[in-house]
C-alpha cells in the first residue's frame, strides 16, 4: 500500500500548515481565489452562519409553540420566522452546504485540476452571501420581512382587487430578488460541475467509473438547471404583479391563483430532490468504505438515481392535492411510483454491508442514522402520497413532520457523515471522534423527540403555519416535546462547530488515506495541494485507489 | 494508515430499539381522531391499512439495517483481510424492484377507490329533488380574512330588495382588528344525509378543514370548489382554516354541530320563516315610508298631522320588526347570530356574494 | 503512468488521451454555453406554458374586447432578427476561413439590427393602448367600461419585457465581441467565445418566432 508521507511543505491548505504570512495578503487570497477547494470551503463556513440564523428563527418559533396561547412573539413575527427560516434553510443553507462538498469532491474525484470554469466558480459563490444579505435586509423594512410561508402563494403575497397588498411593503420584493440571485448562483454552479465532470475527468475515467457522489451531484445539477428557472419565471411575475400592476393571478382580471402554484411546485418538487440526491451520494460513499466492500449494484444506483429525477418532473401537484384543481388520481399514481427506485437505494445500502467488516466510526454512524431516519421520512411520504389521505394530512403538522425527516433527520445526518468522512482531506486533521459519537446521539435523539410528536399532533388535525394554539385541543404535550427536542439539536449543533474549530488547530494528523477508501480524492495528500493531483493512479474502475491499494484483491478478480 | 475506532454498535442498537418502541407506542395510542362522516370512515380504513404496511416496511428494513450492522461488524480479533467484494446482483435488484412495485400498485387501487369516494357527489339534476323532501342539503361557505360565513341557499326567502336571502350563520369580521380572535361561528348540520359544500373565497386562498372529518378543501378567489358529506355522529366538533391566510391565520376557526335531521330541519324552516316575516315587515315599512311622503307631498297645510300619523306607522312597523329579532339557540357556543338583519359592514359584503351566487 | 509534459498524443494503455485538447468534441464554452441556454428555456418556457394556461381559462374572452395584436411592425421586427441571424452565422463562418473584414462587418450589422428590433419594440409599448396593469387611458371607443385587458395585458408585455431584455443583453455580448474582434482577438484557431454568443444570439431569435406566433398569430 503506497502513501504520501505528509511533510509541512507540500502545500498552503486549510489549516494543515501554520503559515506566517500578513492577514492582509491571506484575506486577499481568499477573496479572490478561484479555488475549487477554497471556494468550497468559503461555501461551507456561508452556510454555516446561515444555519445557525435559520436555527435560531426555529428556537423562536418552538418557544412560542411550546405552550398553548403563548404570547412570545405576535403573529406577524412568528409568521415572518417560519418564511424566513424556511428560506434560509433551503437556499442559504442546504443548497450552499451541498454545494460546498461538491466544490471540493467533484473536481477531485474525477482527477481534474480545478472546476471548468474556476472564475464562474468563484461568481456563483459570492452571490450567496450577496443573496443572504439582500433576504436579511427585509428585516430593516418597516413592514418586515415576508409573511407569507417560503411558497409565497399568491393572492396573499399578491396585490388585491383594489390594488393594496395583502402583505404590504418591500419585504417580499427583497425576498423575491433574493431568491432569484441564490437561483442564478446555483444554475452557475450547476453549469459548472455539468461541464467538469463531463470533460475533465481523468483518463481512463468512464462514466461508468465516475463515484457515485459525483454521478448525484450530475444528476442533482441537472434538475436545477430544469426547474429554478421555472420557479425564477414565476417570481418575476410575482413581482410584477406587486409593482407594475401586473394580474396574473388575481381570478377578477382574468388571473388563477392556481398558476403560481403549479410553477412553484414544478419547480419545489425537483428542488426537494436537489436537496437530498447529493447527501444520497455521500452516504453512498461512506457505507461502501467503512463496510470495507464495494457499493452493492453501482449500476442499479445510478438508474435508480436518474429514475428519482425523472418521476421528481411528474408529481408536482400533489402539493396541490387539495386545491381542487388537479386529477389528484394521476399525482398519487406517479407519487407512489417514486418510492420504489428509492426502496431499490434503501436496499443497496442494506446489502453492501452484507458480510462487510463496519467500522463505526462517526461518519459511519451518520450515514446509518440516515438510513434509519429517511426510512421514516420516505414512509410518511407515502401517506402524503395517497390521495385521499391526504386531504387530512395536507397543512398540517404531518407534513411538517415529513418534509423535517427527510430534510433535518436525513439530509442533515447525511451532511454531517461527509464531513467527518472529508474533513480529513480537507484539512489533513481527524474530526474528534468520541465528540462525533456524542454529537451523533444528540442529534438523534434530538431530531426524534422534535419530530416525532409533530407527526402525533399532525395526525391529530393540528394545522401547520400556525403561530398558537388553544388549550382544548389538547396539542400542548406533543409541542412541549418537541421544543424540548430542539435544545437537544442545537447542543449537536454547537458541539459539531466546536468539533472543527477545535480539530482544525489540534486534530489529529490524518495522513492521505486515514480510511483507506476508494476513489480519487484519496489519491493525493491531505489538504491537497492547489494543483490537487501529483500523480493519478490507473484507472480502470471506480475505485482506484482501493484498487492500487489493494492488488490481491485485484489479482484473485474479486475487485 | 489505518484508523482503528471502537466497534461500538450498542449505540445503534439502543436507539434502533428506542425508536422502534417509541413509534409503535405512539402509532398505537395516537393517530387519526375517529371519523363522524361517511367519508372520513373510508380514510380510516384506508389509513389502516397503509400504516399497518407501513408499520411492517418500517420494522421489516429497520430491522434489516441493524442486523448488518450488529452482524457485520468487524470483530477485535479481525484479521485485516478484506470481505468478499460482492458488487451486486441483478436478481436481487430485479425482486426488490418488482416487489415494491407491486405493493405500490396494491396501495394506489386502494387510493384510487378512497378518492373515488371522497369525489362523489349527488349528480347536479338530482340533488334538488333531494333537497325538496329534505334528504340533502346544500351550505355556501365563504371565507375572508379572517373569518368564515356560512350560509343555507335552500332556506331563503325574498327580502325587500327582490333579491333570495339565505338563512346565515355569520362569524363576525375581524378584519381591522388583526390581533384579536375572530368569532368561532357554529355551522349547524343534518345528520344522516348528504350535505354540498361550496366554498367561496373572497380576498385570498383559505381552507376549510374539519379534523374529525379527515378532510380539507381549499377556498380559492376564483373557484367554487364542491365536495360532499355525510355526517354519522352528532356532536359539536372544531373547524379551522387551513392555508395561511395572513396575520390572523390560526384564529380563523369556526364549529360544526351535527344534529338530528328532523331538529335540523325544524331550526332551518324556523329560521326562514323569520327571515320571511322580517322581509314582510320591513316591505310594510317601506310601503308606509312611501305612502306618508307621497300624503306629505299631496297634503300642504295638513303636515304635522300627516307626519304624525306616518310617524306612527313606521314606530309600529319598527316595533314589528324589532319582535322579529332574536338571537339564536342560547345552547350553541360561540356568537353564531342567526340572520334577520345584518350586522356590520363587512358581513354585507358576505351578504351581497352569497346572494349574488345563487 | 505519470502525466508529464510529453507530446499532446500521449495515451493510456487503455488507449484513452491523456490531454485534454485530445478529447474532441464540444469545446468547454460552447458546452457551458449550450447548458445555459436549456435553463433559458425553461424560462421562458414558463412564461409562455403561463400565457397559454390563462388563455384556456379565459376561453371566450382572450385576448379581452378591444385588443387586437396588430402584425406590421412585429413581422419587420421578426425579419431583423432573422436577418440578424444570419449575419452572425456569417461572423463565425469568416472567423473560420481568418475573414477578419467580413467578421467584423458581420458582426457591426448583427448589432446593429439588434438595436433595431430593440427601438421596434419600445416603439410598440409606446403606441400601444394598454400596459401591465390596464388600459393606459381608458378603454378603447366602442368598449364597455368594464372590460380590463388584466391578465392578458400583464401576459402580453411581461413576455416581451424579458424577450427584450435578453436581447439587449445578447446586443451588449455582441458588441464586446466586436470589439474584441477589432483588436485582433479572433482566430480560426480561437473562436470558441464568438461561437457561443452566436449560439446565445441564434436561441434570442428562435424563443422571437415563438413569442411571435404565441402573441400576434395564436393569440
Amino acid at each position: 500500500m503506497t502513501t504520501h508521507t505528509f511533510t509541512p511543505d507540500q502545500s498552503p491548505g486549510v489549516g494543515a500548515v501554520r503559515v506566517t504570512r500578513p492577514y492582509r495578503a491571506v484575506f486577499l487570497d481568499w477573496i479572490t481565489t478561484t479555488d475549487h477547494k477554497k471556494i468550497g470551503t468559503m461555501y461551507a463556513i456561508a452556510a454555516s452562519v446561515f444555519f445557525l440564523i435559520g436555527g435560531i428563527l426555529a428556537g423562536i418559533m418552538r418557544i412560542q409553540l411550546a405552550i398553548p396561547e403563548n404570547d412570545f412573539v405576535t403573529r406577524d413575527v412568528f409568521n415572518q420566522s417560519f418564511t424566513m427560516h424556511g428560506t434560509i434553510m433551503v437556499f442559504l443553507f442546504l443548497m450552499p452546504m451541498l454545494a460546498a462538498l461538491g466544490n471540493w469532491m467533484v473536481p477531485l474525484q474525477v482527477g481534474a485540476a480545478d472546476m471548468a470554469y474556476p472564475k464562474v466558480n468563484a461568481l456563483a459563490f459570492w452571490m450567496i452571501p450577496l443573496g443572504g444579505t439582500v433576504l436579511l435586509l427585509s428585516y430593516l423594512m418597516p413592514n418586515g420581512p415576508h409573511a407569507g410561508s417560503w411558497v409565497s402563494y399568491p393572492p396573499l403575497a399578491d396585490v388585491s382587487e383594489s390594488g393594496t397588498a395583502f402583505l404590504p411593503g418591500h419585504g417580499v420584493d427583497l425576498w423575491i430578488g433574493a431568491i432569484a440571485i441564490l437561483g442564478i448562483s446555483s444554475t452557475l454552479g450547476s453549469i459548472n460541475f455539468i461541464v467538469t465532470v463531463y470533460k475533465m475527468r481523468a483518463p481512463g475515467m468512464t462514466m461508468l467509473r465516475v463515484p457515485i457522489f459525483t454521478w448525484t451531484v450530475i444528476v442533482q445539477s441537472f434538475l436545477a438547471i430544469f426547474s429554478l428557472p421555472v420557479v425564477t419565471a414565476g417570481l418575476a411575475m410575482l413581482w410584477i404583479s406587486r409593482n407594475l400592476g401586473g394580474r396574473f393571478f388575481d381570478p377578477s382580471a382574468g388571473g388563477d391563483p392556481i398558476l403560481y402554484q403549479h410553477i412553484f411546485w414544478y419547480f419545489g418538487h425537483p428542488e426537494v430532490y436537489i436537496l437530498v440526491l447529493p447527501v444520497m451520494g455521500v452516504v453512498s460513499e461512506i457505507i461502501p468504505v467503512f463496510s470495507r466492500k464495494p457499493l452493492f449494484g453501482y449500476k442499479a444506483f445510478i438508474f435508480a438515481t436518474l429514475s428519482i429525477a425523472a418521476l421528481g418532473t411528474m408529481v408536482w401537484a400533489h402539493h396541490m392535492f387539495t386545491t381542487g384543481a388537479i386529477q389528484v388520481h394521476f399525482f398519487a399514481f406517479t407519487s407512489f411510483l417514486i418510492s420504489v427506485p428509492t426502496g431499490v437505494k434503501m436496499f443497496n445500502w442494506t446489502a453492501t454491508m452484507y458480510k462487510g467488516k463496519i467500522e463505526f466510526t462517526s461518519a459511519m454512524l451518520f450515514a446509518l442514522g440516515f438510513l434509519m431516519m429517511f426510512l421514516i421520512g420516505g414512509i410518511t411520504g407515502v401517506f402524503n402520497a395517497t390521495g385521499g389521505l391526504d386531504f387530512s394530512l395536507h397543512d398540517t403538522y404531518f407534513v411538517v413532520s415529513h418534509f423535517h425527516y427527510v430534510l433535518v433527520s436525513a439530509a442533515l445526518f447525511g451532511l454531517f457523515a461527509g464531513f467527518y468522512y472529508w474533513f480529513p482531506k480537507m484539512s489533513g486533521r481527524m474530526l474528534n471522534e468520541t465528540v462525533g459519537k456524542v454529537q451523533f446521539v444528540l442529534l438523534f435523539l434530538g431530531v426524534n423527540f422534535t419530530f416525532l410528536p409533530q407527526m402525533l399532533v399532525g395526525l391529530d388535525g393540528m394545522p401547520r403555519r400556525i403561530p398558537t394554539y388553544t388549550e382544548e385541543e389538547g396539542w400542548g404535550l406533543g409541542n412541549l416535546i418537541s421544543s424540548y427536542g430542539y435544545i437537544l439539536i442545537a447542543l449537536a449543533a454547537i458541539l459539531f462547530l466546536l468539533n472543527v474549530l477545535l480539530s482544525m488547530r489540534r486534530g489529529k494528523i490524518s495522513g492521505d488515506n486515514p480510511w483507506d477508501a476508494y476513489a480519487l480524492e484519496w489519491a493525493t495528500s491531505s489538504p491537497p495541494p492547489y494543483y490537487n493531483f501529483d500523480r493519478l493512479p490507473l484507472i480502470r474502475s471506480e475505485r482506484p485507489v482501493f484498487d492500487e491499494n489493494h492488488p490481491e484483491a485485484v489479482a484473485t478478480g474479486d475487485r | 494508515m489505518r484508523r482503528s475506532p471502537t466497534n461500538d454498535c450498542r449505540i445503534p442498537s439502543a436507539l434502533f430499539l428506542l425508536l422502534g418502541a417509541t413509534v409503535l407506542l405512539a402509532g398505537c395510542a395516537a393517530g387519526q381522531p375517529d371519523s363522524i362522516t361517511e367519508e372520513g370512515d373510508s380514510v380510516r380504513s384506508l389509513y389502516k391499512w397503509v400504516f399497518g404496511l407501513a408499520v411492517l416496511i418500517f420494522l421489516a428494513v429497520e430491522g434489516a439495517i441493524l442486523f448488518m450492522a450488529v452482524k457485520f461488524r468487524r470483530r477485535k480479533n479481525d484479521d485485516g483481510s478484506l470481505p468478499p467484494q460482492i458488487h451486486g446482483d441483478n436478481r436481487l435488484e430485479a425482486v426488490w424492484t418488482i416487489t415494491p412495485l407491486a405493493i405500490v400498485l396494491v396501495l394506489f387501487v386502494l387510493a384510487y377507490q378512497n378518492i373515488n369516494d371522497l369525489q362523489a357527489e349527488v349528480p347536479a339534476d338530482e340533488i334538488q329533488a333531494l333537497v325538496d323532501q329534505d334528504k340533502a342539503l346544500r351550505v355556501d361557505v365563504t371565507g375572508l380574512q379572517w373569518v368564515w360565513q356560512f350560509a343555507y341557499p335552500d332556506f331563503a326567502w325574498q327580502n325587500s330588495e327582490g333579491d333570495m336571502s339565505p338563512v346565515k350563520i355569520l362569524g363576525e369580521n375581524t378584519n381591522t382588528i388583526p390581533e384579536t380572535a375572530g368569532s368561532v361561528p357554529t355551522l349547524r348540520v343534518p345528520l344522516g344525509i348528504p350535505v354540498q359544500f361550496k366554498l367561496h373565497a373572497l380576498d385570498v386562498i383559505h381552507s376549510f378543514y374539519i379534523p374529525q372529518t379527515l378532510y380539507k378543501l381549499d377556498a380559492v378567489p376564483g373557484r367554487v370548489n364542491h365536495f360532499e358529506m355525510t355526517f354519522t355522529e352528532t356532536g359539536i366538533y372544531n373547524g379551522q382554516c387551513a392555508e395561511l391566510c395572513g396575520t390572523s391565520h390560526a384564529d380563523m376557526r369556526f364549529r360544526v354541530e351535527v344534529m338530528p335531521a328532523d331538529d335540523f330541519f325544524a331550526w332551518a324552516a324556523s329560521e326562514q320563516a323569520k327571515g320571511e316575516t322580517s322581509a314582510l315587515a320591513d316591505i310594510a315599512a317601506e310601503e308606509a315610508e312611501e305612502a306618508a311622503e307621497a300624503e306629505a307631498a299631496n297634503d300642504d297645510g295638513t303636515g304635522t298631522s300627516a307626519d304624525d300619523s306616518s310617524e306612527e306607522n313606521t314606530e309600529s312597523a319598527t316595533e314589528e320588526t324589532s319582535g322579529t329579532e332574536t338571537e339564536t339557540n342560547p345552547a350553541s357556543p360561540g356568537e353564531a347570530t342567526s340572520n334577520a338583519t345584518d350586522t356590520g359592514s363587512g358581513v354585507e359584503q358576505a351578504d351581497q356574494v352569497l346572494s349574488e351566487r345563487e | 503512468m505519470t502525466a508529464t509534459a510529453t507530446p499532446a498524443t500521449v495515451q493510456d494503455n487503455e488507449g484513452f488521451p491523456l490531454h485534454q485538447e485530445d478529447e474532441g468534441g464540444f469545446s468547454m464554452t460552447v458546452m457551458g454555453t449550450v447548458i445555459f441556454l436549456a435553463s433559458e428555456v425553461m424560462f421562458f418556457a414558463t412564461l409562455l406554458g403561463s400565457y397559454y394556461t390563462l388563455r384556456a381559462v379565459n376561453a371566450d374572452s382572450w385576448p379581452p374586447e378591444g385588443i387586437e395584436p396588430e402584425w406590421p411592425l412585429p413581422l419587420l421586427m421578426t425579419a431583423t432578427l432573422l436577418v440578424s441571424s444570419v449575419s452572425i452565422h456569417g461572423a463565425v463562418w469568416a472567423v473560420r476561413r481568418d475573414n477578419r473584414t467580413v467578421l467584423t462587418s458581420a458582426l457591426a450589422i448583427t448589432v446593429l439590427l439588434g438595436v433595431m428590433f430593440m427601438v421596434g419594440e419600445i416603439f410598440e409599448f409606446s403606441i400601444a393602448e394598454f400596459d401591465f396593469e390596464g388600459w393606459k387611458d381608458g378603454p378603447p371607443k366602442g368598449v364597455a367600461e368594464g372590460i380590463v385587458p388584466g391578465a392578458y395585458g400583464s401576459m402580453f408585455w411581461t413576455i416581451l419585457a424579458f424577450h427584450g431584455l435578453h436581447v439587449s443583453g445578447g446586443i451588449i455580448l455582441n458588441s464586446y465581441i466586436l470589439f474584441s474582434a477589432l483588436n485582433g482577438r479572433f482566430s480560426s484557431k480561437n473562436y470558441q467565445v464568438l461561437e457561443s454568443a452566436s449560439y446565445y444570439w441564434h436561441f434570442v431569435d428562435v424563443v422571437w418566432l415563438i413569442v411571435f406566433v404565441t402573441l400576434y398569430v395564436v393569440k
